[in-house]
């Protein structure tokens, strides 16, 4: 019996020492780092502008990222909160838990990844997986991804996994596929050819099990269980020029966005740029038929993307610039985009001293051409081909477009200035569902900085809208004081001035101050903001309008 | 040397591709017109359609959905709740219980391993949220989708089903059932009679409940039976089935005017762990738009 327990107890001694030592070994060397944030709003009802009772008084969304790096070995997680979501996040939100977690680990040929992970394919067309707090977007993947490159110039991926649908997974399979080939690294290692050409192409599939959808009283819908997608682009570069082009298609596809039609799908993007000093072009083109691609068949809202469709359109950062931003339209859209930067020289008698930015940007987004398909007298019907689009063929209908152009200058070493003019047209009914004029919009804004010191500066913004459509014009006017590194307090207001209803021409005023000590930042703002829309690639949400005290706390370690 | 190097490289390029497009070509289901199916018919032959009473005046009929499940708590004494609205208001008011969401799950051992969901309630359920904001919670007629106000806690339901009672009937249900106990097979008829013009598209769901079976229940509630669990609950309106497809048979289609009647008929199996005698059809009309239950009956499978 002694002899017994001897034994257990050099048996335990041992496993725990080998235990250890492997711990030991395996923490060597280890780094951990992370982030939080904290948003918290405090609501206060005000029926005038449209913000409600809020039951819980006080909305929070909280994350943390914890982030273990150890030579070839990393392993995270994300932990969240929302008790409860912030208004204008989804509800279904609510909770707390760990819904990212992952484990990967690479050597010469080889990166493996279990858990949570995210991915992109090309651009996106066929396979993006990604997070947007902004929007309150996350379509990560749960399952497993390996990369592999057998040869210089050769990347090969696979993937498989289920997509996060709030607290829990969708119910859509995805696997996918992907091999990019840099031609020159593989038939050209010593560099004579000066084109450089990488090729690539990708295959996704989604399995999602087949359920009972009608497609009139009597008849149900013939579903395919599996749905393949697959992308081919190329990208050429040579000297100041680059050209970049990817073709993604989509086999039938039946769901809710594209109300249950069997057409195949395809997209186009195409990009050609050419760049020197002083001087950028970018002209950018892009054709979009029936690819919306989920992974779930009647999924309606912006959630269990497989795909992401990037917008050619400018993402604006002042807010009234941003007042109407373009959503992507999965089911079809015909967009054109141009841009071109320019410096003009410093020292000259236009440049100045530091020289002048100039950026004039285009885009303009319509639907493509549809017509019925054979034996149908209705485009779009469910359970039909749908319709068919000759492609390239533009639609008549004008669903976004924008002209900008902005001017940026140094006057001296402590004051800059920026002027910028948009004109903006905006398709209510595509847009946000419902019957309104189409919103034609002016926009002028300046932006002036004054610093006082290497600490102080003063920053000042004048923003206005003019439109006659929807809620008539609005003025913005903001004030921020910085005494750097660690202060900075802004005072802000919009205001409704032209609204129609003249019991509608609110102000939204806001006061807010931040302050920064090393990685710690914590912000307040306190004040009204209007009910609109956040888009960010493309991707929008709704933000009901609120009035309350907002605090931010972001922490890295 | 050089050219072998080469060779291989392009042998890797093209076994890529190629690997690609097989996995291209395994992954997909493509569907060839016609895209859609005709659903059998009733077998009339098997079911024939019965002569349904002269119809007397329209009663109006509330439904009121208990979303509830064997390891919520809270959920005994919200039955009972909902008993006690049943006895107050008697045929007006029908119940149906849907065991969906986290505390609807069977557990791997001990007590709760039974499974009372179904594929229709756990449809509803995904579809209007209820489980996600808790149990025990409801919902009267469907009232107040997609606004959000169609989740209905336990102590709002008397108020609401007093409203929705209060409105006047836009349709009539009537339902005749028969049962064959040999088969267990089941056929019911529904028919349904426009009061008014209706320009909506309708749907109607025909589900299976059974009572009485004794399965055991969290409790913490003393005046709702013994705590932490009631070994012998007996749980009541229990949604076992849909007999049509989860989101229902289409009965009008805006735009074109409405029949006087309409009859629906169905022929289902029962399953051999239902007891026929405590089972009952339910039936209801809803507006497909704002998914509001416009009408519903109830009846016994065995009348």
């Amino acid at each position: 019996m002694k002899k017994k327990t001897l034994l257990s107890v050099s048996v335990l001694f041992l496993l725990l020492c080998t235990t250890a030592t492997v711990a030991q070994n395996f923490l060597e060397g280890g780094r951990v780092s992370g982030n939080f944030q904290l948003d918290a709003q405090i609501y206060k009802a005000d029926s005038a502008i449209g913000a409600g009772e809020v039951d819980e008084k006080m909305l929070m969304n909280a994350f943390a990222n914890l982030l273990y790096s150890n030579g070839n070995f990393n392993a995270g997680l994300r932990f969240e909160t929302y008790l409860n979501p912030i208004q204008g996040y989804d509800p279904r939100y609510k909770g707390s838990g760990v819904p990212y977690w992952f484990g990967s680990w690479r050597n010469e040929q080889f990166e493996i990844t279990v858990g949570n992970f995210y991915e992109q394919f090309g651009s996106g067309m066929i396979l993006r997986s990604y997070e947007e707090r902004n929007l309150g977007y996350d379509n990560a993947f749960k399952g497993a991804k390996v990369r592999f490159s057998p040869a210089d110039g050769v990347i090969l991926k696979g993937m498989i996994g289920t997509q996060r649908f709030f607290w829990e997974q969708g119910p859509g399979i995805v696997r996918g596929l992907d091999g990019e080939f840099a031609l020159n690294d593989i038939f050209d290692k010593e560099g004579n050819c000066k084109t450089r050409v990488i090729l690539g192409g990708s295959f996704v599939s989604k399995y999602q099990q087949t359920e009972e959808l009608y497609a009139g009283p009597d008849t149900l819908l013939i579903l395919p269980a599996n749905v393949a997608s697959y992308a081919l682009r190329a990208n050429v570069t040579r000297g100041k020029f680059a050209l970049d082009g990817e073709y993604a298609g989509k086999m039938n596809d039946p769901s809710f966005m594209n109300n249950f039609i069997y057409k195949n799908g395809h997209s186009l993007l195409l990009q050609a740029s050419f760049s020197t000093k002083g001087l950028g072009i970018i002209a950018s083109a892009k054709r979009t038929d029936n690819m919306s691609y989920k992974s779930r068949r009647t999924e309606s809202g912006s959630f269990l993307d497989i795909n992401y469709l990037p917008a050619l359109t400018r993402q604006h950062a002042y807010s009234l610039s941003a007042m109407y931003p373009y959503a992507t339209q999965p089911n079809g859209e015909m967009a054109l985009q141009g841009q071109v930067n320019y410096k003009i020289k410093r020292g000259s008698l236009i440049g100045g001293k530091y020289g002048t930015d100039i950026a004039v940007n285009y885009s303009r987004i319509t639907s493509i051409k549809k017509e019925t398909a054979e034996g149908e007298s209705k485009i779009g019907k469910p359970g039909t081909a749908g319709y068919k689009s000759p492609f390239l063929a533009f639609g008549d209908e004008l669903y976004f477009q924008d002209f900008n152009i902005e001017i940026q200058r140094k006057f001296t070493n402590s004051f800059k200035a920026l002027i910028s003019y948009l004109y903006q047209d905006y398709n209510v009914l595509i847009l946000e569902g419902y019957e309104e004029p189409m919103v034609n919009a002016h926009i002028v804004i300046a932006d002036a900085t004054y610093r006082f010191d290497n600490k102080q500066a003063l920053k000042m913004e004048y923003q206005q809208l003019i439109t006659k459509q929807d809620e008539g014009d609005w003025l913005q006017v903001l004030v921020e004081y910085t005494f750097a590194p660690k202060w900075y307090f802004t005072l802000a207001d919009q205001y409704n001035y032209g609204n129609s209803d003249k019991n509608k021409r609110f102000h939204y005023p806001t006061v807010s101050a931040g302050y920064t000590n090393g990685s710690n930042r914590l912000m307040m703002s306190y004040g009204k903001q209007r009910e609109g829309i956040i888009c960010v690639g493309g991707v929008c949400r709704n933000v009901p309008a609120s009035n309350g005290l907002t605090l931010t706390l972001t922490s890295t370690f | 040397m050089k050219m072998t190097t080469m060779k291989t490289r392009i042998k890797l390029f093209l076994s890529a591709m190629l690997l690609s497009v097989f996995a291209f070509t395994i992954s997909c289901d493509k569907i060839e017109e016609p895209y859609v199916k005709v659903i059998e018919s009733i077998d009339t032959a098997a079911c024939p359609i019965p002569e349904f009473p002269a119809a007397t005046a329209a009663v109006k009929r509330v439904l009121l959905e208990d979303y509830t499940g064997h390891t919520c708590v809270n959920c005994p004494s919200a039955a009972i709740l909902a008993h006690n609205l049943k006895v107050a208001n008697g045929d007006k008011l029908i119940l149906l219980a849907v065991h969906a969401g986290f505390f609807a799950k069977p557990t791997a051992g001990g007590d709760f391993t039974y499974d009372f969901r179904s594929e229709a309630g756990t449809a509803w359920d995904d579809f209007f949220k209820v489980g996600m904001v808790g149990n025990p919670n409801g919902m009267v007629n469907r009232i107040g989708y997609p606004q959000s106000t169609h989740i209905k806690s336990p102590p709002t339901w008397a108020s609401a089903v007093s409203s929705a009672l209060a409105g006047e009937p836009l349709l009539d249900l009537q339902m005749i059932n028969e049962y064959d106990a040999t088969e267990r097979k089941l056929c019911t008829h529904i028919k349904t009679r426009f009061i008014t013009s209706i320009d909506k598209n309708l749907k109607l769901i025909v589900v299976i409940a059974e009572s009485g079976i004794i399965k055991p229940q969290k409790n913490n509630d003393p005046n709702s039976g013994v705590t932490p669990v009631i070994f012998d609950y007996s749980h009541s309106h229990v949604l076992r089935t849909a007999i049509t497809t989860t989101w229902g048979s289409t009965i009008a289609t805006a735009g074109t005017t409405n029949p006087e009647s309409i009859v629906k008929s169905y022929k289902h199996i029962l399953k051999d762990e239902y007891v026929p005698e405590n089972c009952s059809v339910i039936a209801f009309v809803y507006d497909d738009e704002t998914k509001e239950v416009l009408q519903a009956v109830e009846v016994d499978v065995i009348q």
